[in-house]
């Protein structure tokens, strides 16, 4: 796991200053530093190239219009995007199917991780959690993924599973316990 | 840990995993160490998921997309707000070689029509702005309207003195005729002003210190001036009980035709 450094850390510090002055060349930066890993995950909830395009291009114009609301002490500058890229995937992935939208927090109370945590880097961790999820049983994954990469709720997961709504609560908290456990060394500070 | 605890224990991976909590759950966290710290587990857990996804390449043509964007916002932003001021004075000034007089009278027409101009200049840019405030503003609210040919979309924050509502598809009007916007607070309709709309398409910030109040919105025809009350048949009408959050599409679409109209 890459340790945190003062450099990376004063990296999304310079960035984040050059952001704040609405500068375009730090947005060339935002983008050549997270662009693929923005598109990867709003490719990975909309499975179009042409939808993952428009929102990742959402993501970035909104982000870097909105670069006060990044709180530095909350959590990573890469944390912030990902986290606002998968919630724009899956909104626009669950209008596009016509269903309900399932109510999602504002920016300002998007969850994600503390500064304490590792920045997570997306080239050295890939395997490492790709196999954490096939190290589940099948059950398990299929809820997390239901839930987190088609943006459904508990009761439309038990629905198209087919089983009782505490069948999903029982394997969503199973599974999560579990892949928290698979990726201790990589997430847990505490 | 108790059973409390353990009760939320789902919950708690599904707010982390995307789900909004509900209130209990949210009370709970208010008080209890462990869920807190439960839920900095579940939430590390979803991140490390969003930053170990399968790469793909993006078209290699999209970071040159997203820059020009922002270059179009940044020249719309620093755009002057008129540039026609210089031909006017130097019209006056040679109109004032002709005859001081007619310069006199010729100015003060003028002066009221560049009056008028800039106040219509600052008011457009003034809607400009307040549209892009609100459709960044943190807390936006959307709902979406229809009608039997238009739609639309109506969308405001309660931390915002203004809402906006845009549409499109409008049949074309019959002579003396206009579109008006009707907002209603439970049985009380007040107009919202004339809806204006070239190509079908329209849209119109309305000021209102409490915008989030409204229960419904309906637009109608009327006869050219407005009515005090809604006489015409709706053209479009949505309630606003449920709101949402606008689509990538949505939201683009509602400011490329507010910046297409500036």
């Amino acid at each position: 796991m890459k340790p945190v450094t003062a450099a990376s850390l004063s990296d999304d510090a310079a960035l984040v200053a050059l952001l704040r002055a609405q500068s375009i060349e730090g947005l060339a930066q935002l983008y050549d530093r997270f662009g693929r890993v923005v598109y990867s995950v709003a490719f990975r909830v909309v499975q179009d190239h042409g939808t993952a395009e428009e929102v990742t291009q959402d993501v970035f114009l909104r982000c870097w219009r909105s670069i006060d609301r990044f709180e530095p002490g909350r959590g990573s500058l890469v944390a912030w995007l990902l986290t606002i890229a998968h919630r724009r995937a899956i909104d626009e992935l669950r209008s596009r199917r016509g269903r309900e939208w399932r109510q999602t927090l504002p920016d300002d109370q998007l969850l994600f991780v503390d500064a304490g945590c590792p920045p997570l880097d997306e080239a050295l961790i890939r395997d490492d959690v790709q196999g954490a999820l096939h190290g589940l049983p099948t059950a398990q994954r299929e809820v997390i993924e239901l839930i987190f990469w088609l943006g459904m709720t508990r009761k439309e997961a038990s629905e198209r599973l087919q089983v009782p709504i505490g069948t999903v609560n029982s394997r969503l908290r199973l599974g999560m316990d579990r892949l928290r456990d698979l990726l201790r060394y990589i997430i847990d500070d505490e | 840990m108790n059973n409390s605890c353990e009760q939320f224990g789902p919950e708690l991976a599904a707010y982390a995993l995307g789900e909004s909590p509900s209130p209990e759950l949210r009370q709970h966290l208010a008080t209890c160490a462990d869920c807190q710290s439960r839920l900095r587990g579940d939430v590390r857990v979803g991140q490390a998921l969003l930053a170990g996804v399968p790469a793909v390449e993006p078209a290699v043509n999209l970071r040159a997309k997203i820059l020009a964007a922002a270059e179009r916002e940044t020249r719309l932003a620093q755009r002057p707000i008129s540039r026609r001021r210089p031909v006017w004075r130097w019209a006056a000034q040679g109109a004032a070689a002709v005859a001081f007089l007619a310069l006199f009278g010729w100015n003060v027409v003028l002066q009221g029509q560049l009056n008028q101009q800039r106040t219509e200049v600052s008011a457009s840019r003034a809607n400009w702005q307040t549209m892009a405030s609100l459709l960044n503003a943190e807390k936006l609210v959307w709902y979406p309207l229809a009608g039997q040919a238009a739609r639309g979309h109506f969308w405001t924050s309660p931390e915002q003195a203004a809402a906006c509502l845009m549409v499109e598809g409008l049949p074309p009007l019959p002579d003396g005729q206009v579109y008006q916007i009707w907002l209603e607070r439970g049985q009380e309709a007040t107009s919202g002003g004339i809806l204006v709309a070239a190509n079908g398409k329209g849209w119109k910030v309305i000021r209102d210190d409490n915008p989030t109040s409204y229960t419904s919105i309906m637009v109608t025809t009327e006869p050219a001036g407005g009515s005090s009350t809604p006489t015409g048949q709706p053209v479009l009408a949505g309630t606003l009980a449920q709101a949402s959050a606008p689509t990538p599409n949505e939201w683009l679409r509602a400011k490329a035709m507010i910046l297409a109209d500036f």
